[in-house]
């Protein structure tokens, strides 16, 4: 069976293409490319099969905040215009782009982790040049992203069982999910970090399939850096 | 408790053996009392060692000072002195002197397949080593060769755990330490890893370090047990010179529900349940049961059988691809059935143990005199009445589970389900939950609880249910064989 293009990516071209999105996300300014970018990367995503249960549920926690996000900035937008009409239509617009920036950021992550192996991230992280501490501590960090979702899925089921409501409008509604993550998480991270000592991850140097660069990765990586041209300009 | 006088080593002995502590102590960071205290041992090389004892008297403390990983994963200062393999180990541990496989098997798994899994470990054989041989080798060792090319995410628990396991032993460590491994297999791959660990131990000389709550297993399979109590060694011995622990008492009723009850008003029933996960083949296949009011069903059978997808269903928490499932009160399914689930710690978020039990019970809209009443009687049936005030995440993990349990009493549920409740509890708090399910039986309610303790179901069930493969294979009394 033929494996989709994006996994035969080799692993530098995925790294690649995850930061100069990131990249377009964190620094452009326009609405139009933001949302053509969201729009893409949301196509991404579903196409590429990658868009669990969890990676639905972190986005619809995201959708859930944007009211709550839309208040604030007219706020801030009523502090600078005192008037109403100005703070609406300052605050939509930048809550939109403050919206369009998180999304693309979030739709950027879970690409990269859905179609990249935590065994791949860490074998790249843990080369001879990357003290261990600190490879050690990146592949926590990287083995957590993943687990972090299902665990969050697992903690609004059960929670969804006592009868939890998520409401947009009541941010402290989210706290039986978000202190429970929050330990369980902290524990986890205490857990990994010590299998990872104890199953010598952090000595293993080689990724268990090195993959060349082929033709789809060199066009696609000309592409990315060809893209940061302006922003750099 | 019998209490073994313990060998009295002259601190000069201590270079001799695989492990060996003399007065070994350990206070964590910013307690003001120590966990472990006094503690002299000696484990030779090729030992299989149980360790048990109560909920916190210290065992995976201990556990990882002889494995030398305290260093790692703990945060205080130890004293007295450890000694392995003849170097002084006290302060600075030894990575790399032992393996170690964690209760929760998830953040141990790093590979995308099965197969990757253990070739990781593998990749650090030395390079004469045939690694294809060797991955074949642990692969039909730990039955994991049908499922080899399967992607990790998609195993159960049980699964995980085998691979997890296997794994670790792939590293071919001297030292091996087990932290209640057999907390998500079933019975026959319990013994199975048993019968395997006992096997390696006398042909590779593999020390076996077990911490497990299932006395009688352990007792049959080390050649060294030591008890622990409030961090300090109650027992230090061959297991044959432990005194056997007190069964649980059986279910005190008067009379056991007729069985005409379960068919005539159950308070739950699945008529031809059918459900598939999204591409992962068949959970359950026309799955039909009922639980009538006063009995306390168990689910049991191997691993990946459906017993907690069962459980999901009945809550609400998926919904049958085929059949029916239905309640015996008007209250929505999500009311009607109580869920506990295994890890106190993915609930608990309250600042007061009150509030963390009045959550459900707030939720369901009962009024506020209500709510309370309902809270305190719920707290009272588990017995932690008296602690209501204490902030939750400070009580032991046997209360924090007995918490969760209360949580899910005080709502208006007719039916309570329970997903593995006896995993990491000792004897003491078996007992208090077997009482509560007793008395929430007796109230007429009907229990419903996947295990894989046999024990714990001969205890308090009055209905066994063994499915296998997606399948009811028998429904029997308590006292029938589990299948």
């Amino acid at each position: 069976m033929t494996r989709p293009l994006w996994t035969r990516l080799n692993l530098l071209t995925r790294l690649t293409l995850f930061l100069v999105l990131c990249l377009h996300a964190a620094l452009g300014h326009d609405v139009l490319p933001q949302l053509l970018l969201c729009s893409g990367l949301l196509l991404l995503l579903f196409a590429s099969g990658v868009a669990g249960p969890h990676a639905r549920l972190l986005l619809w926690a995201h959708l859930l905040g944007l009211p709550a996000t839309v208040l604030l900035f007219i706020a801030i937008g009523y502090e600078a215009a005192r008037s109403f009409s100005g703070a609406v239509s300052w605050g939509l617009v930048e809550a939109l782009r403050y919206a369009l920036r998180i999304e693309c950021l979030l739709l950027a992550n879970l690409l990269f982790i859905g179609i990249t192996a935590p065994l791949e991230i860490i074998s790249l992280l843990t080369r001879p040049w990357i003290p261990p501490g600190v490879g050690t501590l990146l592949s926590t960090a990287v083995r957590f992203l993943p687990l972090s979702l299902a665990e969050a899925r697992r903690i609004y089921d059960i929670q969804r069982c006592r009868g939890l409501r998520l409401r947009p409008w009541a941010p402290q509604s989210c706290l039986p999910v978000i202190v429970p993550l929050f330990v369980s998480q902290m524990c986890r991270a205490h857990d990994t970090s010590v299998m990872l000592v104890v199953r010598r991850i952090a000595t293993i140097t080689r990724s268990p399939s090195p993959s060349k660069f082929g033709p789809a990765d060199l066009l696609l990586l000309g592409l990315a850096l060809a893209s940061c041209i302006p922003i750099l300009l | 408790m019998v209490s073994h006088p313990q060998s009295a080593h002259h601190p000069l002995d201590e270079r001799s053996g695989l492990i060996r502590t003399w007065q070994l102590a350990f206070q964590p960071a910013g307690a003001d009392a120590p966990l472990l205290q006094d503690i002299s041992l000696h484990i030779e090389a090729g030992e299989r060692v149980g360790i048990i004892g109560p909920s916190g008297s210290g065992k995976t403390t201990l556990a990882l000072h002889l494995a030398g990983l305290h260093h790692v994963a703990l945060l205080g200062r130890s004293s007295g002195s450890l000694w392995l393999q003849g170097r002084d180990c006290t302060c600075s541990g030894s990575e790399g002197f032992a393996g170690v496989v964690l209760q929760n098997p998830e953040i141990q798994l790093f590979g995308e397949t099965v197969e990757e899994e253990v070739s990781l470990s593998l990749q650090q054989q030395p390079a004469d080593v045939d690694r294809q041989s060797e991955l074949r080798r642990w692969l039909d060792l730990f039955g994991l060769d049908t499922v080899r090319d399967r992607r990790v995410a998609t195993l159960s628990l049980g699964w995980k755990q085998r691979l997890s396991i296997a794994s670790m032993l792939a590293l071919e460590p001297k030292v091996l330490l087990l932290d209640e491994p057999t907390s998500y297999l079933d019975e026959p791959t319990a013994d199975l890893l048993f019968d395997l660990l006992a096997v390696q131990s006398k042909n590779a000389g593999l020390t076996v370090l077990v911490i497990e709550h299932d006395l009688p297993r352990l007792t049959r399979w080390a050649s060294h047990l030591v008890a622990m109590r409030r961090g300090r060694i109650a027992f230090d011995g061959p297991p044959t010179n432990y005194p056997p622990p007190q069964p649980l008492a059986p279910p005190s009723r008067v009379s056991e529900p007729p069985r005409s009850a379960s068919t005539a008003n159950p308070l739950l029933s699945l008529e031809g349940v059918t459900f598939a996960y999204n591409g992962h083949g068949t959970a359950l296949d026309n799955v039909s049961l009922s639980v009538a009011p006063g009995e306390i069903v168990a689910l049991v059978g191997p691993n990946g059988s459906g017993k907690s997808t069962l459980l999901n269903l009945a809550k609400g928490l998926l919904e049958p691809d085929q059949g029916r499932i239905s309640c015996g009160s008007a209250a929505p399914r999500m009311d009607a059935v109580g869920l506990v689930f295994q890890n106190p710690d993915s609930q608990i978020f309250a600042h007061s143990v009150f509030e963390e039990c009045s959550f459900l019970p707030r939720n369901q809209n009962f009024p506020p005199d209500e709510v309370t009443t309902r809270t305190r009687q719920a707290l009272s049936q588990v017995g932690l009445q008296s602690q209501d005030e204490r902030a939750p995440f400070s009580l032991s993990y046997g209360e924090k589970r007995r918490l969760t349990l209360a949580s899910t009493l005080s709502g208006r549920s007719t039916v309570l389900c329970l997903d593995e409740p006896t995993v990491g509890l000792d004897r003491d708090c078996l007992a208090q939950v077997a009482a509560t399910l007793n008395h929430v039986s007796a109230q007429g309610s009907g229990v419903l609880l996947a295990t894989h303790d046999h024990e714990f179901v001969r205890a308090v069930a009055t209905r066994v249910v063994s499915l296998r493969a997606g399948h009811v294979v028998s429904d029997t009394g308590p006292q029938g064989d589990i299948v």
